[in-house]
């Protein structure tokens, strides 16, 4: 039937249009251009598993949540969604009013500029130590740093809440020896938040270390050589030649641990529920604390501030430590 | 309202009908005959032999009935159920923490209980923890309530011959005379009783307002009371303690401290007495409890858990026959019995002999005048707003004056939900 022969018509008269001389040009555009699109399909579709699940359960609900931050949606609504209006910026409005978020913003914002820089030099000296000094131990130093990251937070915070307990804990047990009467760490306003700090620099220097003493053993020993014959002491070495090649390093352990830093979170919620005096309450345990008593609408406002501090901290810290070049 | 952005997005609820829904409810039936068919229920913490074991016995006396218990952890289930209800895939039935129930049947979650379930046979403080709106939306099932834990070797050596004074004054002095003997009398003694403090303070403050005659929430007018004198009392009478150096504010583990001997006297639930015969077996014999102390009139915190039975259950009639008979005196007191907790009917003490122990008397008494926080959906926040104003008050760092305009300017612009 003459029905038949009709896909491959189309094909026919084009060509006669485009003229005898650059039919074969063009023909061979044609079958590249095919097989570039079978090419891009077969990547969609082997894409596609992964693309319905980050759609499905990534960006629908941080899309659904910033909605939900526009609305007054409780857990109630949940069953009855009729009853949600949108309430524009209010939720905003209502945080920013909100001595508790301040408080758990301030908390935040201590951690980050205190730890952040604490776990970082500590991170570097570290590496440092481990690439210059300790030769025969370095296995054993390697492992010991590194042990508090790989353990479990909850079990850390767990830990260090009893050995922290005010009366049979093992610190003030110790400092009982010396005739020190030693604080209630956990419950007293002064130190629940710089124990945390203490504990976060412990836990995550060794991912620092690990990432800048790779580092370390990527700059060029000829580098060195060179600078040590134009007469550079040790300590001109590290800072003119070592410390700007480990700039990138630097610029990835500052941006995840920062990014780590500023979801503060499971140290207050094991340790201290946020106490003493909201004292550890950090800005992820607020918008937790909404979203368990059923203020969903809040809950996601508080999670978009945090999202956009998050996302200011990455953006100065790039300026500051991008290479220039 | 149809035109919402959530509304759009889940797309589902539109067209409900306006004369049912939470605290509108006509009771669920229940025909006469044996349960049948498949019964999936969820049971909160570890797998819960005795229930599974009540099952078997159920389906027993019920051979066309097939009971499935699921063990859903306490700290996941919360969520769990929320999610439940809202995705309107639940089973048939759960154990529910009283605390959750005005919450969850806000969501239009639960069916009402049927009329057949009477109030008169539970102690009422158990009962109100069913009630949302005024209905019933479950059944007790566990109750609880706490009680004051002393130590008698060390309360003896103060002076005191048998329990400390039931009434506020001469408690406060007891406790002052246990203060006394730390160090000399009691070398390990800190301080005569222990605080609680932070998450979950209220469950012990607010029945020092009941005790007063006062309440912090007035269902009729649906209106917060924290600007009331009896609050102001019972505010007054928290932070006595602490004031005096009667109790550390360090939030230093009572437990620990009961059995170390470093705190003589302190408020805990029921399972308390359970585990310390378990964990400090020497202690036998050297522990006793007694009823909260009172000012006006005797009150309690009630507590516990009760049974539920989901609108979307696939087979609620054999669920509320279940439901039905773990709540026989005889089913109840087995429980009880088995899993160390109270049970929440008269009857079911009785029937499980629970007095001959003298440690549970005080139990009983307290059950008796035990009350349910108010049934608000917002009541999580309240308490919470409670726990960290009375730290503040303890801690000394706010007047009891402070306290209550903060607590009831807060809890006013909580509200009590929609």
């Amino acid at each position: 039937m003459s029905t038949k022969t009709l896909p491959g018509r189309g094909d026919t008269h084009e060509q006669g249009t485009a003229g005898p001389e650059r039919s074969a040009d063009r023909r061979h555009s044609v079958r590249r251009g095919t097989a570039r699109r079978r090419q891009a399909r077969a990547a969609w579709i082997l894409a596609a598993p992964f693309l319905a699940l980050f759609a499905a359960f990534m960006l629908l609900p941080v899309v659904w949540s910033l909605l939900m931050s526009l609305t007054d949606t409780q857990s109630a609504d949940l069953r009855t969604p009729l009853n949600v209006s949108f309430i524009g910026l209010d939720n905003y409005v209502r945080l920013f009013q909100d001595d508790q978020f301040f408080t758990a913003l301030r908390n935040t914002a201590v951690f980050v500029l205190v730890a952040l820089p604490l776990t970082l030099a500590a991170g570097l000296a570290a590496a440092v130590a481990l690439d210059r000094g300790i030769r025969r131990f370095r296995a054993v130093f390697r492992v010991g740093f590194y042990l508090p990251v790989i353990t479990s937070i909850v079990a850390v915070a767990v830990v260090w809440k009893t050995l922290l307990e005010p009366r049979a804990g093992l610190v003030n047990l110790v400092l009982g020896w010396f005739g020190i009467d030693g604080p209630a760490w956990l419950a007293d306003t002064r130190f629940a938040l710089p124990v945390m700090i203490v504990m976060a620099v412990w836990r995550n220097l060794g991912t620092v270390m690990i990432i800048m003493l790779a580092g370390l053993q990527s700059v060029p020993q000829s580098l060195m050589e060179a600078a040590e014959l134009d007469g550079a002491g040790a300590w001109q070495r590290f800072w003119r030649v070592t410390f700007p090649l480990l700039r990138p390093a630097l610029l990835l352990t500052a941006v995840t641990t920062g990014i780590g830093y500023l979801q503060f979170f499971d140290e207050p919620f094991v340790m201290t529920g946020g106490g003493p005096l909201d004292s550890t309450l950090s800005a992820t345990l607020y918008a937790y604390n909404q979203f368990g008593n059923g203020n969903y609408d809040m809950a996601s406002a508080a999670s978009y501030v945090i999202f956009v501090l998050i996302v200011a901290l990455t953006v100065l810290q790039f300026r500051m430590l991008r290479d220039k070049d | 309202m149809c035109v919402t952005v959530t509304a759009a997005l889940m797309a589902t609820g539109c067209g409900r009908s306006a004369d049912s829904g939470p605290g509108k409810d006509a009771p669920a039936k229940i025909d006469s005959g044996k349960a049948t068919g498949k019964v999936v229920m969820w049971s909160m913490g570890d797998a819960d032999k005795t229930l599974e074991s009540l099952a078997k016995k159920f389906e027993q006396e019920n051979p066309d009935a097939d009971v499935q218990v699921t063990a859903v952890p306490w700290d996941a289930a919360h969520d769990k159920l929320t999610t439940a209800i809202a995705g309107g895939n639940t089973p048939d039935m759960s154990v529910i923490g009283t605390t959750w129930m005005a919450e969850m049947a806000a969501m239009n979650g639960f069916q009402a209980a049927p009329a057949s379930f009477k109030s008169s046979d539970f102690y009422p403080g158990q009962w109100d923890t069913t009630k949302y709106k005024d209905t019933s939306y479950g059944v007790p099932f566990i109750a609880d309530t706490s009680v004051v834990y002393y130590r008698t070797d060390l309360t003896t050596k103060a002076g005191i011959k048998g329990a400390l004074a039931g009434d506020r004054d001469g408690y406060l002095k007891d406790l002052k005379a246990i203060q006394a003997t730390a160090g000399k009398q009691n070398p390990k003694l800190r301080h005569a009783t222990g605080l609680v403090m932070g998450f979950n303070s209220w469950i012990f403050w607010v029945p020092m307002v009941w005790q007063q005659g006062g309440d912090i929430y007035d269902a009729k007018t649906g209106k917060f009371t924290f600007d009331s004198p009896e609050v102001a009392k019972a505010l007054e009478y928290y932070a006595s303690v602490p004031k005096q150096g009667l109790a550390p504010t360090d939030r230093s583990d009572n437990v620990q401290g009961f059995r170390d001997g470093l705190i003589a006297v302190y408020q805990e639930a029921a399972w308390a007495g359970g585990s310390f015969h378990k964990d400090a077996p020497e202690l036998d014999g050297k522990w006793k409890t007694m009823p909260v102390p009172y000012s006006k009139q005797p009150a309690g915190f009630a507590g516990g858990s009760d049974l539920a039975v989901f609108k979307e259950a696939k087979n609620p009639d054999a669920a509320w026959k279940f439901a039905q008979f773990l709540t026989e005196p005889a089913n109840l007191a087995a429980y009880a019995k088995a899993t160390g907790s109270l049970p929440p009917s008269p009857q079911a003490w009785s029937a499980a002999k629970l007095s001959e122990d003298e440690n549970m008397t005080a139990f009983a008494e307290q059950l008796e005048v035990s009350k349910a926080p108010p049934a608000i959906t917002t009541w999580q926040q309240i308490a919470d707003v409670i726990d960290s104003e009375l730290e503040k008050l303890s801690l000394g760092k706010a007047t009891v004056a402070e306290v209550q305009k903060t607590l009831q300017s807060k809890a006013t612009s909580i509200g009590t939900g929609r």
